[in-house]
């Protein structure tokens, strides 16, 4: 085999790996230096939008150099060869005033000669491709600018593969959160349909004058503005940087509001709610809005957990562990979580309760959970109920205490 | 004899949207029923005349639902509405085309949520010829 051909391979090798943008520059321009049987090699990348060189990877023999300059050279091989999209072949340097000898020759090695190529992508023009000094002859021959074009060619090939590669990852994301935001537009097209509903059974009620009618559509109206008030609220919650606001407070008396407020409408669902409360824990300094935020999500899931088995028991305890750690814990012994949703039910607009759930909860839960240094576990078995613990750290450890001063949204996954 | 219309959504409150849109176009006997099974069981029970159905439920979907229904002879005649929040034109024309393909049959009309009360009557005196 051809010695050019085997560079070529070991560049075409390149193709399939992980992409790592520096390491194939690095190898573009060694195995094009060796390929070509020149003393040295260079690879040049070029931004368009400012007309500069802005890094260039050079081998000497087995010394490998690199410099992220961003110089605008004004004359030089490689801008000559960027400006006129075209080879350029340089047999005698110092009467070329196409050579340059502060911009080419870096540490003034003499040259004898000099070929160069642009790398032209898709797109756009890459950078440049050059060898300098051949080995084994005075200048480089009409065989060398093949090859060397070849190997441009195959320069092009692998950099647009990194590009194209990394945008994909990108835009792989992006369609991640576009799907996500398919699905709570359902759960809140769900809810805007029964707000145009009472509206209209409003409506056609003062024609008929039926005060009942009124009554009837105007409770579903501030039903569900009241549902769609909790999912924005929860979407605010969890996709906008958010100040925590930390205050001491007594987590018992957090649990039991939470217990009153919600007591009554579980009850008519045939659901009891009890409470547990461990005197020891004290004072603990949380963000008060965002726990019970996020534990009327873990309460209103086991409320519903039960409700869809006909009835049952939520318990809320609080429980002192040591000197620095407390847990509060929700069980419930409704219907339980299959197995196969168990790894999913953290994920956001994850949900299984079609369009009575937006796929927020449990996210912005953890979210705030974790935001105060804590940590989030469930145990579940169907038919037998779940059970969530929520782990916090008691005294000023981790984030303890000196909370972020930004928490920046999660929805980029 | 009434005209008997059997809705399946898992929303109550979407049910009674429909109950009054309907009670508007004329007077039918209205089933409400709150999951893909229930539906099913009152499809089959008491065949009624006309099947209004949400297409995203928990457990058994609106499209599972169409297909058993479409399946037994009982049940495969009666003229099918389904109604979604989630997909866009394209989506539909997309599940419109795969229906015809799977089963021959499609549903009378698939109408997107928010619910537009004109289109609804509009199709419900199209089927009743009212």
């Amino acid at each position: 085999m051809s010695s050019s051909i085997q560079h070529l391979l070991a560049l075409s090798h390149l193709i399939g790996l992980r992409p790592d943008t520096p390491h194939v520059l690095s190898q573009i321009a060694y195995h094009t230096r060796l390929a070509m049987k020149s003393e040295m090699s260079t690879l040049a990348l070029y931004d368009k939008i400012t007309n500069e060189i802005y890094y260039q990877v050079h081998w000497q023999g087995n010394k490998k150099s690199e410099s992220f300059i961003r110089t605008n050279p004004d004359h030089g091989s490689l801008i000559w060869c960027i400006q006129h999209h075209r080879l350029l072949d340089i047999r005698d340097p110092s009467n070329d005033p196409r050579f340059n000898p502060e911009n080419d020759a870096p540490d003034s090695k003499q040259v004898r000669s000099v070929l160069a190529i642009p790398v032209q992508g898709r797109l756009s023009t890459i950078g440049v491709l050059r060898v300098m000094n051949k080995r084994t002859a005075k200048a480089f021959s009409r065989y060398d600018e093949k090859i060397l074009t070849l190997f441009a060619g195959y320069a092009a090939l692998l950099l647009d593969n990194e590009r194209l590669f990394e945008e994909n990852i990108s835009r792989e994301t992006l369609s991640n959160i576009g799907q996500n935001i398919l699905n709570s537009a359902h759960g809140l097209k769900n809810l805007l349909n029964n707000i145009d509903g009472g509206a209209y059974i409003v409506e056609r009620s003062v024609q008929n004058k039926s005060m009942e009618g009124v009554h009837e559509g105007w409770d579903i109206l501030k039903r569900n503005s009241q549902r769609l008030r909790d999912v924005v609220l929860d979407m605010l919650l969890y996709s906008r940087p958010r100040e925590t606001d930390f205050h001491l407070t007594d987590i018992n008396h957090l649990c039991s509001e939470l217990i009153i407020l919600m007591k009554d409408s579980a009850a008519r669902d045939h659901v009891e709610m009890a409470i547990e409360a461990d005197d020891r824990i004290g004072k603990i300094c949380l963000d008060h809005k965002a726990v019970s935020r996020g534990l009327m999500n873990l309460l209103g899931n086991a409320v519903f957990a039960c409700q869809s088995k006909g009835g049952g028991k939520v318990l809320l305890s609080t429980q002192l562990v040591d000197d620095e750690t407390f847990k509060i814990i929700v069980k419930d012994d409704g219907c339980g979580i299959p197995v196969e949703n168990l790894a999913h039910i953290f994920d956001v607009f994850f949900t299984t309760k079609g369009s009575k759930g937006t796929g927020l909860g449990l996210a912005v839960s953890k979210k705030i959970i974790t935001e105060h240094g804590g940590t989030l576990e469930v145990e579940s078995e169907v038919g037998a109920g779940s059970t969530f613990t929520m782990t916090f750290p008691r005294t000023g450890r981790g984030q303890w205490g000196r909370p972020k001063a930004r928490n920046t949204g999660e929805l980029a996954l | 004899m009434k005209n008997q219309i059997l809705i399946i959504d898992d929303e109550p409150d979407a049910i009674r949207f429909i109950e009054a849109i309907l009670s508007d176009v004329g007077d039918f006997d209205c089933v409400a029923a709150s999951d893909g099974d229930e539906g099913l069981k009152a499809a089959r029970k008491n065949p009624p005349q006309l099947i209004i159905l949400d297409v995203m439920m928990p457990r058994k979907d609106g499209f599972k639902v169409f297909y058993e229904l479409k399946e037994s002879e009982n049940t495969r005649d009666i003229p099918i509405i389904m109604l979604t929040g989630v997909a866009d034109k394209a989506g539909i024309r997309f599940v419109k085309k795969d229906m015809q393909d799977y089963m021959g049959k499609e549903p009378v009309d698939y109408i997107e949520k928010p619910l537009d009360p004109d289109r609804l009557k509009r199709t419900v005196r199209n089927i009743f010829n009212i």
